[in-house]
């Protein structure tokens, strides 16, 4: 998949590449197989953060878990770094972060880094600078002592972070690190992606939100239905499915809000708004929903609208 | 190396579990309950005593790998906490390794505890402690290994609660083959011929690690028949991990 060096006008090594990917789970005797992924393909470049964007259901998680090497798949090829296939010196340069994570209950929080620090082979004397520097980063430094049974689901959140950034990994894999936290905690987990970004890191991470994505991360790869949908720059997609710009001025102590389209004719209409001595205090590009970009995608699709929408 | 670390923590994991300390109860008052009986009886009271705090023993160790080993492995899948764990640099089969080894450390301490108790208990009454307990209490550790190979293996097949009810068969069918086999080569149950030549085949022979008679008859059971039994245990858990290996390695993980 030469796409992304297409769009990045550069070559760029990926740190991940996924082809032609195909997972059925097998329920029942009596009910039907179900094709989850079917024929997958899309690669993550290095030194960048990635979104992986989808509806409840298209097949995220199924998707990372297969380049985890957690579920078998039917068939594709997932090749890490330089084109290595999983194996335990790939693992060692790789942390995850598991959908609604839960952790042992029976080990204490700073055990528990403890523990998966040594697992991937850090000294203990790093395990312990690391771990301190991240749980007080966390602000869980006063609860390192207590019991993960006795953690929130913010704190299990938080620990699942920390476990996944303990070993330095060069590639990081999140999923839905934002859902089910409240505004705080997804700034916080923001943060945390772009500064692991702007040490030279890959970050891939999977969401069903638009918004949740679109600010941090520089590329996206969209699944529907078990398809790639896109996979490209955000500023792309958000240029071709802008929905418009707002407005938000007073006038006469009125307030008003002037939604358009177009971004001329949006710029005439404030320098005529200036004239007649209206207040600007608010103008904002409006960013669509993951909705409004598949309705939109639908029906773009037929004209092949740009050279890297990937309809299968 | 990431045995060890993986065995500590499974150690760790079942020492900071209720059923363990439920299970030590157990095995305490079943002891106690010995010596009361001992008491009303003259002159069988050593054999009593000995009959009974080795029984504790045993059915401690088979409840210990049966129950706990038939959840080590489930309860990682069902709480999802195997999917961090083995994104870690280590396989699937050093994570079956690590948790067969870990119960097996729990087992060896609590035999160890429990034999201490009993030892004590021995002392008081002025019964005499002879080797033959220890090879007792070593053949109870051979039989937990393989329980504990076999739960694991049928965890790796099913749900907690089928690979408890067929470990709990296998306990039962492979501590009976012997006497079946003994009443059927007396020629009372000919008829059942195939099956008891074949059962050893299916079934694990579990009296072969029963050595518990012989401390209350004072037997001192002999060395090759020692050595061959921790051959025969040996081969059966690496083959009975080898299958679970080769069983999870091919598992969708939750
Ligand atoms: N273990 C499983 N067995 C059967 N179906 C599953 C299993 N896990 C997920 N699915 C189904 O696969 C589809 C994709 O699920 P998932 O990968 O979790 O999606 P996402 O993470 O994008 O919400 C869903 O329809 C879900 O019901
Ligand atoms: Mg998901």
């Amino acid at each position: 998949m030469y796409l992304i060096d297409i769009i990045l006008g550069e070559t760029c090594l990926s740190v991940l590449k996924i082809s032609d990917l195909h997972k059925t789970y097998k329920t029942s005797f009596y009910k039907k197989n179900k094709k989850v992924l079917n024929g997958l393909s899309f690669s993550v470049p290095e030194g960048t953060v990635t979104g992986f964007l989808g509806g409840n259901g298209a097949g995220k998680t199924t998707a990372i878990k297969c380049i985890l090497d957690l579920c078998i798949p039917d068939s594709g090829e997932i090749l890490f770094f330089d084109k290595k296939k999983i194996s335990l010196a790939v693992k060692e340069k790789i942390g995850f972060l598991p959908e609604r994570p839960y952790f042992y209950n029976y080990l204490t929080g700073l055990e528990f880094l403890k523990f998966y620090g040594k697992l991937s082979k850090m000294s203990n004397q790093n395990i312990i600078i690391k771990s301190t520097s991240l749980l007080k980063k966390l602000d869980l430094y006063h609860y390192k002592d207590q019991l993960l049974g006795s953690y929130s689901k913010g704190m299990l959140q938080k620990i699942g972070i920390a476990q996944a950034l303990i070993h330095d990994p060069d590639l990081l894999i999140l999923d839905e690190p934002m859902s089910g936290l409240d505004p705080d905690g997804r700034h916080y987990i923001s943060e945390i992606i772009k500064d692991t970004a702007k040490k030279g890191k890959s970050i891939f991470f999977s969401s069903h939100l638009l918004d949740d994505v679109e600010k941090i991360s520089q590329n996206l790869v969209i699944l529907k239905e078990s398809k790639l949908l896109y996979e490209g720059q955000t500023e792309e997609l958000l240029k071709t499915y802008q929905s418009g710009y707002e407005l938000h001025y007073s006038l006469n102590s009125e307030k008003h809000i002037l939604k358009l389209k177009e971004l001329s004719l949006m710029q005439s209409k404030i320098e005529e708004l200036i004239k007649k001595g209206a207040i600007i205090f608010e103008f904002k590009a409006v960013r669509p929903s993951l909705e409004e970009v598949f309705v939109n995608m639908a029906l773009n699709t037929q004209q092949t609208h740009s050279k890297h929408i990937v309809n299968k | 190396m990431i045995i060890n670390i993986l065995a500590l923590n499974t150690f760790k994991e079942i020492m900071r579990d209720k059923i363990l300390y439920s299970l030590i109860v157990f095995s305490v008052i079943l002891m106690g309950i010995s010596i009361a009986l001992s008491d009303l009886s003259f002159g069988e009271k050593s054999r009593i005593t000995l009959n009974f705090g080795l029984t504790a023993i045993h059915i401690s160790s088979v409840i210990l790998s049966i129950f706990i080993g038939s959840s080590l492995v489930l309860k990682e899948l069902k709480n999802r906490t195997i999917m961090t764990l083995l994104t870690r640099p280590l396989s699937r089969s050093t994570f079956i390794l690590g948790k067969f080894v870990g119960l097996l450390m729990v087992i060896i301490s609590l035999l160890l505890g429990l034999s201490l108790i009993l030892f004590g208990i021995m002392t008081v009454m002025s019964v005499p402690v002879t080797m033959s307990f220890f090879i007792a209490i070593y053949g109870i550790i051979l039989e937990a290994a393989v329980l504990t190979s076999l739960t694991l293996f049928f965890s790796s097949l099913s749900k907690v609660f089928l690979a408890i009810s067929f470990s709990i068969g296998v306990f039962f069918v492979g501590h009976w083959i012997e006497s079946f086999n003994y009443f059927v080569n007396k020629g009372h149950l000919a008829h059942f011929k195939f099956i008891s030549d074949n059962l050893f085949y299916v079934v694990p022979n579990l009296e072969r690690f029963n050595w518990r008679s012989d401390v209350i008859y004072n037997n001192l059971v002999d060395s090759n028949i020692i050595l061959s039994a921790s051959l025969y245990s040996a081969v059966l858990c690496a083959f009975l991990l080898t299958l679970s290996f080769f069983i999870f390695t091919k598992k969708d993980l939750a």
